[in-house]
This record gives C-alpha cells, sequence and structure tokens, in this order.
C-alpha cells in the first residue's frame, strides 16, 4: 500500500446562512485519506459529518461560507470554481448516497443512468461501447442479468440492488476517491453484510480511497483502518480504527462505545452519556462536550480544546491523559 | 407506585387465572392481505400472507424479542395483536381473555393492560398538545378527573426520568430522547401489564438509546411489566430479551433463550444473521466467518415451496422443497428446519 496522500483537508469549516446571522456547523476540521486506505467519519446526527464531505463535493449551496484547504490529487478543492475542480468530481471523486431510491432518477431506465455517469466525463466514446460499459458495471456489482436489467426501472429493484446500481454510477470513471454517506444505513442486515462486502472488494481491486460517513460503530470496525470522531462539527478524536476502539482517549468516544448493546460477552448495564448534543446555534463556551462530560473539570468549560496528539492517535481533551484506565472489554464470546 | 386515580388499575390479575400461565398468548395468527389486482380488476394476485400461522407466549415479567428484516411481517404482527388490523384467524389471548373479534367497548377496557410504543416519537406525539396533556389523555378516557390527571401526569413524567417542567412543553420542543420518554411514559398511564415496543429505539442517537433502554429495563423490574420488544437491532435485542423469536416471510422460524439463540442458533436464517450483525469491536469482526446470503427476500405474495427460506439457504436439499418445516419443541428452543444447524455452529 503506498502512503500517497489521496486527500488532505486542513482547518476546514463551514458556516451556513441562517435567519439568525452565520452559524458554524464544520469547525476546523484536519484529516488525510491515503491511497487505498478507509477512512472513517462517525458521529451523531447534526455532528458535522455529512456536511464535511459535502463541501469537498461541491454539493453545498452557494451561500455557505467555507475557509480551510481541501487539496485533492494536489488540487485546492476549496474556494476555487470553474472546470477544473468540476472535472475532478464525479470522476477522480465520486460519492455513495444513503437512500439509492433519492440519488436515481425514477422515471429513468437503470442503464441509461449508469451510461450517463460513463459518458459525462466521456463524450467521445460510442453508445454501443458506453452500453457495454454499463452492463459490465452492472456485473461488477453482482447485479444478476444485467443486460436484462439494463432496461428496468428502479422501482423494479430491491433496495440492495438500488445501491449496487448508485455504486456501480460511482466508479464508473475509476475513481481515487469514493465517498459513501451511510451507504448501508437504509439497508437490511442481511443486504448490508452485502453491500459492505462489495465495497471492501471494490477497495482492494481498485486501489481507491473511501470515505465512509456512518454512525454505526460496527461497520467502522469492519471496514476502516482509520476513524474521525466528530461531536458538534469538530473531530475530538482522531486515529487508526484499532487504537481508537481499545484505548479511546476522549470521553466522548468512551461514551459512545459504552453505549452499544453488544452481540457478544457479558451483558452489562449500558452507559448512559446523559445529555444531548448541542445544536450549532448555542455552543457551550469551552469544550462543546463539557456540559455530558462524567470527567468535566473548570477549565473545561471556559478553555476550547484543540486536536493533539495523545500516545498514538489524537484527542481534542484536556484531560485525556489522566483519565481512568479504560477497561478492556470482555470479548470472548 | 400509589395509585393516585382511585379505580383499580393496579389491581393484581383476575383471581382465576393461574400464575403459570402466559398473559399474551398468540396461537396460529394469520394475517392476509388481498393482493394486488390489474387496473381492470383482472389478473388477481395471491393474497400475501404477512404473518403466517405464528404462534408464542409471553410471561409475567418477560421480554420477548422479535427481530426479522424488513417485510417479514414482525410489524404487522404488532398491529394484529393490539388489534389495529383485523386478523384473518387464530387467537390473541390476554390475561385469559380472547381479543380476536372482541367488541370495540371491550377492547377499549382490554386495551388499559396492553399499550404500545411507536418506533418514531415525533409522528406519534400530536405536535400541538402538550406533554402533560398528551400523557394523561388515556386517563381522560377512563373518566379520570382534572387533578388526579394531572397528578398522574407528574408522576408518570418523574418515571420516565424528565422534570415536571417538561409537562408544559410542546413536543417539538424536546429532543429525540425526551420525545421517546414521553411515548413511554403515555403507555404507562394507565398501568398495562403488557407493552408493546416496536422499534422503540431505532430513531435515537446511540448516545441516547442507551439512556432509554436502560429506562426500559428498570421500569420493567420496578413495575413488572412484560415486553414484547420489536426490532431489527440483535445487539439491542440481545441486550434487553430474555427470549428471541426470528420471523421469515410472515413466519417464525426459530424462537430460543436469549443465550442459546446468540451462541447456538439452530435455523440457518438465524446464524446468516447473526453473523451479518457488525461487531463494533475491530479485530474480532475481522476474524470471523462471514455468511453473506445471496439475494433478496423472495416476495410474500408468492413465496417458495416448501421451506421459505430454502432459495437463500447454503444447506437447503431436496426435501426443503418438497415439505415445509414445522415449527417444533426440543428442549427450550423450538425451530422449523430440516437441517438444523446444531454442533458445527460453535461459539
Amino acid at each position: 500500500m503506498t502512503s500517497e496522500n489521496l486527500l488532505d483537508v486542513r482547518d476546514l469549516t463551514i458556516a451556513f446562512r441562517t435567519p439568525r446571522g452565520y452559524v458554524e456547523a464544520v469547525r476546523g476540521v484536519d484529516f488525510v485519506i491515503r491511497r487505498g486506505e478507509v477512512m472513517s467519519l462517525v458521529g451523531e446526527s447534526g455532528s458535522g459529518k455529512s456536511v464535511t464531505m459535502r463541501a469537498l463535493m461541491g454539493l453545498l449551496p452557494e451561500t455557505t461560507r467555507i475557509s480551510g484547504s481541501a487539496r485533492f490529487l494536489g488540487q485546492e478543492l476549496i474556494q476555487k470554481s470553474g472546470r477544473g475542480v468540476h472535472g475532478l468530481r464525479g470522476a477522480r471523486m465520486s460519492m455513495i448516497f444513503q437512500d439509492p431510491m433519492t440519488a436515481l432518477n425514477p422515471v429513468m431506465a437503470i442503464g441509461a443512468q449508469v451510461a450517463e455517469a460513463i459518458r459525462i466525463h466521456n463524450r467521445s466514446i460510442s453508445r454501443q461501447e458506453v452500453r457495454d460499459r454499463a452492463v459490465k458495471l452492472l456485473r461488477d456489482v453482482a447485479i444478476p442479468f444485467p443486460e436484462q436489467r439494463f432496461d428496468q426501472y428502479p422501482h423494479q429493484f430491491s433496495g440492495g440492488m438500488r445501491q449496487r446500481v448508485v455504486i456501480a454510477m460511482a466508479i464508473a470513471n475509476r475513481p481515487d476517491l469514493i465517498i459513501a454517506d451511510e451507504p448501508t444505513t437504509a439497508l437490511d442486515v442481511t443486504v448490508q453484510a452485502q453491500i459492505l462486502e462489495l465495497l471492501r472488494n471494490l477497495c482492494a481491486e481498485y486501489h481507491v480511497g473511501l470515505a465512509l460517513i456512518t454512525h454505526d460503530l460496527g461497520v467502522v470496525a469492519g471496514m476502516a483502518q482509520s476513524i474521525s470522531v466528530m461531536y458538534a462539527g469538530a473531530i475530538v478524536e482522531r486515529g487508526s480504527v484499532e487504537e481508537v476502539f481499545y484505548n479511546p482517549s476522549h470521553p466522548y468516544t468512551r461514551g459512545l462505545l459504552g453505549a452499544l448493546p453488544h452481540l457478544t460477552g457479558r451483558i452489562e448495564r449500558l452507559v448512559d452519556i446523559g445529555g444531548n448534543p448541542p445544536t450549532i446555534f448555542a455552543l457551550p463556551e469551552g469544550c462543546a462536550f463539557s456540559p455530558r462530560c462524567a470527567f468535566v473539570q473548570p477549565r473545561c468549560r471556559v478553555e476550547r480544546p484543540l486536536l493533539r496528539q495523545v500516545r498514538s492517535a489524537y484527542a481534542a481533551c484536556h484531560f485525556a491523559e489522566t483519565l481512568p484506565a479504560y477497561p478492556v472489554q470482555e470479548m470472548q464470546a | 407506585m400509589t395509585d393516585l386515580s382511585g379505580t383499580d388499575l393496579t389491581q393484581p390479575p383476575s383471581p382465576d387465572a393461574q400464575p403459570d400461565a402466559p398473559l399474551l398468548s398468540v396461537r396460529r395468527l394469520v394475517k392476509e392481505y388481498p393482493g394486488a389486482s390489474g387496473f381492470w380488476g383482472t389478473g388477481r394476485q395471491n393474497p400475501i400472507r404477512a404473518v403466517a400461522d405464528v404462534s408464542f407466549d409471553i410471561h409475567r415479567g418477560e421480554t420477548l424479542g422479535l427481530v426479522g428484516e424488513s417485510g417479514c411481517g414482525k410489524s404487522t404482527l404488532a398491529k394484529c395483536i393490539l388489534g389495529l388490523v383485523d386478523v384473518t384467524s387464530g387467537d390473541v389471548t390476554l390475561d385469559g381473555v380472547n381479543l380476536v373479534g372482541l367488541a370495540e367497548e371491550d377492547m377499549r377496557l382490554q386495551r388499559r393492560k396492553l399499550q404500545v410504543v411507536f418506533q418514531d416519537p415525533s409522528a406519534s406525539l400530536h405536535p400541538r398538545m402538550r406533554v402533560a396533556e398528551i400523557v394523561s389523555e388515556p386517563l381522560r378516557l377512563l373518566g379520570m378527573s382534572g387533578a388526579q390527571r394531572m397528578a398522574r401526569a407528574r408522576e408518570l413524567i418523574t418515571l420516565v426520568r424528565l422534570n415536571q417542567e417538561h409537562l408544559e412543553r410542546f413536543p417539538h420542543q424536546l429532543s429525540g430522547g425526551q420525545r421517546q420518554r414521553v411515548g413511554i411514559a403515555r403507555a404507562l398511564a394507565v398501568s398495562p401489564r403488557v407493552i408493546l415496543l416496536d422499534e422503540p429505539v431505532s430513531a435515537l442517537d446511540v448516545s441516547i438509546q442507551a439512556g432509554v433502554l436502560n429506562l426500559l429495563g428498570d421500569l420493567q423490574q420496578t413495575l413488572q411489566l412484560s415486553y414484547l420488544f420489536v426490532a431489527h437491532n440483535l445487539s439491542t435485542v440481545r441486550h434487553v430479551c430474555q427470549r428471541v423469536a426470528v420471523m421469515y416471510l410472515g413466519k417464525i422460524v426459530e424462537v430460543a433463550p436469549r443465550d442459546e439463540l446468540f451462541s447456538r442458533p439452530r435455523h440457518p436464517y438465524t446464524h446468516a444473521l447473526l453473523s451479518a450483525v457488525p461487531l463494533p469491536d475491530p479485530k474480532r469482526d475481522r476474524a470471523r466467518e462471514r455468511i453473506v446470503l445471496q439475494g433478496d427476500p423472495p416476495s410474500p405474495a408468492n413465496p417458495p415451496n416448501g421451506c421459505y427460506f430454502r432459495t437463500r439457504c447454503w444447506k437447503a436439499t431436496e426435501i426443503c422443497a418438497k415439505s415445509e418445516p414445522q415449527l417444533v419443541r426440543h428442549g427450550d428452543v423450538s425451530y422449523a428446519c430440516h437441517h438444523p444447524l446444531v454442533d458445527e455452529v460453535g461459539d
């Protein structure tokens, strides 16, 4: 695996225009995605994980204020419009959405939609060639009878099959980076397993980088190499999956892991973090997690902690080193 | 808990009920929906059997989990038990009374013993009613006075660990977790014996789920409630249920005590379902053997002959197409399979 940085995001800040003025939904986010790596962005609803990725894809309203830097294949994506960046989006980087029904056009045949994704970035190839390539893509994502399925419409496909079509469109131009926003959340667990396996194989085969946005820590554990945990618009912990799952440094990450019911091991009372995530309109002073934190100190309420190195990972907590030792969970079935 | 209502809400169960008898008993329940027909009323398709001959019991103070994928009929089954849809055939017996075919007036009385908490609290709470009204409305239907209702609402709001000031709020002024607590308080208002929990935490964020699940567990202990916990998340089910029933295409394919089901699944579908759940533990998740089922569940309008699962089952043989396996009891465990996984599946 090469360690080439595919995407390098620095100090990304995103503010939306609202009737109450500009409000920051994402504050100073940094991360890197390498070629062939699955990087997972984890957080609860409203944490800013989807907004971050949509900004990179240029999908936010024009009134949005975006600052910071995001270099993709050496090109700056932020504060730059025009053809250069448009050509990258969709071709060199593509996106898979949560709900395949809204991502697909209901009145357009499946094959035509896949063909469109090919043709839009490659206008010179012949009609027959486009069709052949679209059929091959449908076969690559394991859609049975792709020739027959080519002329069918989205309503004739099951949820899992629709998501396969969306994935086929996302890989149509052999991208270097795929952004998947909750790709399996709308699917049943046995279908989720199929789609995750498909994504895992595609990443290995095409050697692409995958940015996986999810709220499901189970999906992260099985898919990702690195993880960034977001809370109230900022990354609170970042590191390798092993480090963050087995030795979390931020109280919020610990809370999230403790709140999960497990499929194996001893059944214990779940950790109830208590309270609710803050809204971006009224962020608390200091650390955004301080009102819910079990280890809160006076300093946390006044000084906002920055992401800094803690052991082999990064955490935004003033007291990451002095937290009680993280109990190693019983993992015997 | 004191009974402020002055009515018989917290009376012990009817004396003629046997102590060992199940509190809620479902027998051979079938729910069919008419099949779709063509535009001119021609070409009518087979009726859809959303629930196909389902039987189970829930005992006092017990939580039975009902799991399955979308379209397996678990929500329809819940609606049948609540009397929200008419059942095609079968019986639902609550505390010795058969609810099927009960007159509306009698059903209303029985519903005091059987309440429901829905998945999406923002859809199931009236947006223009204050929490106090929402929680006490069931009591108004029982003819309780305003002062009594208010006192009970205060008691209920404490029970679900909200504050008195929440009583004056509207649902939109509450967070998702708080709203679901209001939904639970409303279900508790009439002191039911059984609560049907239909995906009670699936709409909530992880850090909020834990609080609601812990609350449900504590309420069960203090109020000796029985739960039917309908869910698709197996980890959650394992955490709260003593017994678990697995549904596939309208049928129960396996029922077993929790630890038995999770460590030694007998039905291949149960095994596949468990193996598909991602584990929030990187090393274990990557190390384990995965069974990835091929294809999608068949349509309930046109189920396969024989065993419904055979089209996706890796153990299927000729007999599975010829004869439909029945749900048979083997000790604590019941399963409907010609080729159960007994010794091969270790833990």
